[in-house]
């Protein structure tokens, strides 16, 4: 469980690891997106960035959302969270349920409530996520206090054991440190305590991992777990790395392009996913062996500024039929759990692919 | 490094400063084509008093023999006569540098308030009318002259709507009645001290204006300063994640965005108030305000080469400490500041 998530198959993380509780889509839909489209206006033109995002997240369950940089999961997770704003974004349909209340028709001052409160998120990169100059304290007490109407010796209670559920036993020196004297490690588990201080059902965790060393990701991965599993909260976790996804999560979301092509349980998707884009993605897996080369998937990842049509992955893949160019394919349901966004796979024309 | 040591090793700095200033200021003062002998003595002397003078000042030594003894006179106290006043420069200097020391430093104050509130409204309602105004009244402080922005304010609130006087630093009639006792030097503090209110209102209500032709460049510089960082400061990945965290767009510039800006700003506070000093010392003439500007400048228009040596090695004295105050306020805002 130690080693890096990168250079381990995700069968093998199966094996070591395991998602926890099987039958999770019984549990209520705690986040909705549906049919969620996203522009920017870009002097260059307008770029599609999120082409009809739809999955949900069900409550105390980790999904991730994986796919290449750029294919929209930072913009999925910032505009859940409201924080896309500026002339320039253009939020052209669908809806965001949280608990059964639609994001996108929320104000900026309601959403001020609801983020630290009941929506949370952290970044990548803990070293430029906490403001350099205030201690921790100072940052986490405000937090606390714009949510709650404690006291500052209350604020601050909150805020020292908030800490030591991220595993920060000896708060009360963190507290008065300022960001610079802790690790990355340290930083990123105050992130992850002032994100949630006040009890958030919801944490969206944008690459949590990504910007800190392989040791300290391992831990960092069983923080989350923890969370869900004591804390009961609800994890959205973004991440490009197949081994975290397979090691942290119950289900999986598959993103190209500002599409979601295929969710499911995280096994279905990550050992028997259908789509092509999955499975492309699966094989660039590095496999341990000494002198294999790395696999790519041929082609790029296309310019959103102007998007393929029809299926967006349709310029790369090797099963792209006449239909996929012209029309986008729908959500099909093909397990249990599981959906695939792919004419092919609809047409029967890929065998299951196996590990 | 403690911060005493570092005090220490900067103050040492400035006494290298002030000898470098003070051996370029004498050569360059001898360089000039001026008799200084005949100077003091004035224009109608014989050529046999000039000749006496000359001898007094010790202008007949070889050059490096004069520096020798100048050097010993500045490290003793005696910074030497001026030509015109006929009074001992540090004496001089001692009079007049604290009325355009509370000038300047009520100018600053003016300044940095009022450019880093307009900065930050500008920067917290980037596009909007405010920040367009702000904008433009900062370019207005920046691109005028604060001579001519005294002239201006002279004809608006002197000729047009006469609200303040054109000149002086005190009614006369008030000082008069209310002495003021000499504690500082400086009116304002020295009429507060001996709670000498008539006078205080007064030397107030003389500087409005001088005060306010100083601080327009310092107060524009400012504003555009704190615009810049703001602006910057408010795009930085922590921000998103106070916003992230819920905190309101106001609260995040007002408790903690703000503190972040304000590094550069003191630092540009610490540049400007150069220029204001040297600003001060031209407003002072357009007002008749009796500070070290009025005395360089006529020191200057005399050829009387101590009074420039003196008053020069004071305003750099000023200066090096005011970037002293500048370093030591930067590394107490910010934590990761280190000192060497």
């Amino acid at each position: 469980m130690k080693s890096g998530g990168d250079a381990v198959s995700p069968s093998r993380r199966i094996g070591a690891g395991g998602w926890g509780s099987g039958n999770s889509h019984d549990r209520e839909e705690l986040l909705v997106l549906h049919d969620v489209r996203l522009d920017f206006e870009s002097l260059r033109g307008t770029v599609y960035a999120l082409n009809g995002v739809s999955f949900s997240l069900r409550a105390r369950e980790v999904l991730s959302l994986v796919g290449e940089s750029g294919c929209g999961k930072s913009v999925t997770a910032l505009t859940i969270m409201g924080l896309l704003q500026g002339p320039q974004v253009r939020i052209r349909g669908g809806e965001i349920l949280f608990q059964g209340e639609d994001l996108l028709k929320k104000t900026e001052h309601e959403m001020v409530q609801l983020r630290g409160k009941s929506l949370a998120m952290v970044f990548q990169d803990p070293q430029s996520s906490l403001n350099p100059v205030f201690t921790i304290e100072k940052q986490m007490v405000a937090v606390v206090r714009a949510h709650t109407s404690l006291s500052k010796a209350a604020a601050r209670e909150t805020v020292e054991e908030s800490l030591s559920v991220v595993g920060l036993p000896a708060s009360r020196s963190i507290m008065t440190a300022y960001p610079h004297e802790l690790s990355g490690g340290m930083r990123q588990r105050v992130c992850m305590g002032m994100a949630l201080a006040c009890d958030a059902p919801l944490l969206i965790a944008d690459e949590p991992t990504t910007a800190l060393d392989v040791t300290i990701q391992a831990q960092m991965l069983r923080l989350l777990r923890r969370l869900r599993d004591e804390k009961r909260v609800s994890q959205l976790l973004i991440t490009h790395n197949m081994g975290v996804a397979a090691q942290a999560s119950d289900r999986v979301a598959v993103m190209y392009a500002g599409d979601i092509v295929e969710v499911g349980a995280a096994e279905d998707v990550l050992v028997r996913g259908r789509h092509p884009y999955t499975n492309a993605l699966r094989a660039c897996l590095p496999t341990g062996s000494t002198a294999a080369h790395l696999k790519t998937i041929p082609g790029g990842v296309p310019d959103l500024l102007a998007p393929p049509t029809g299926c967006r992955f349709h310029p790369r893949c090797h099963l792209a039929l006449d239909e996929c160019a012209t029309s986008k394919p729908p959500m099909l349901r093909v397990g249990n759990d599981h959906s695939v966004a792919c004419h092919a796979v609809a047409a029967g024309g890929q065998e299951m692919r196996r590990v | 490094m403690s911060v005493s040591t570092y005090v220490a090793r900067r103050l040492l700095l400035l006494f290298l400063v002030l000898f470098g200033i003070a051996t370029i200021t004498f050569f360059v003062a001898r360089v000039i084509p001026s008799d200084p002998a005949a100077t003091y003595v004035g224009g109608l002397a014989r050529k046999d008093q000039i000749e006496t003078a000359r001898e007094k000042l010790g202008l007949n030594e070889p050059l490096p023999v004069q520096f020798g003894i100048y050097l010993r006179d500045l490290l003793t106290g005696d910074w030497g006569t001026s030509l015109v006043s006929k009074r001992p420069v540090l004496e001089d200097i001692a009079h007049f540098l604290p009325v355009s020391f509370q000038l300047v430093f009520l100018a600053m104050a003016v300044a940095s308030v009022v450019g880093f509130i307009l900065g930050a409204l500008s920067a917290a309602k980037k596009g909007s009318v405010i920040d367009h105004g702000s904008r433009l009244a900062a370019v207005v402080g920046v691109s005028l002259p604060a001579f001519v922005i005294a002239l201006l304010l002279q004809v608006l609130f002197c000729h047009v709507v006469p609200l303040f006087p054109i000149a002086g630093k005190i009614q006369v009639a008030v000082a008069d009645q209310y002495p003021i006792r000499t504690i500082t030097g400086m009116d304002l503090l020295d009429a507060l001290l001996t709670a000498n209110w008539s006078a205080f209102a007064s030397v107030l209500y003389y500087a409005v204006l001088p005060v306010l032709a100083v601080a327009a460049y310092p107060a524009g510089v400012i504003q555009r300063m704190t615009r810049a960082t703001l602006t910057e400061t408010l795009e930085l990945e922590y921000v998103r994640m106070h916003r992230a965290m819920g905190l309101s767009r106001s609260s995040i510039v007002s408790r903690f965005a703000m503190k972040n800006a304000l590094g550069p700003v003191i630092t540009t506070i610490g540049t400007t108030f150069a220029a204001a000093l040297v600003g001060a010392f031209l407003v002072e003439i357009v007002f008749s305000y009796p500070g070290i500007g009025s005395y360089l400048v006529s020191g200057i228009m005399a050829m009387d080469y101590p009074v420039i040596v003196g008053t020069t090695l004071v305003v750099s004295a000023i200066y090096v400490c005011v970037n002293l105050l500048v370093d030591l306020c930067i590394a107490w805002l910010d934590h990761r500041v280190i000192l060497q």
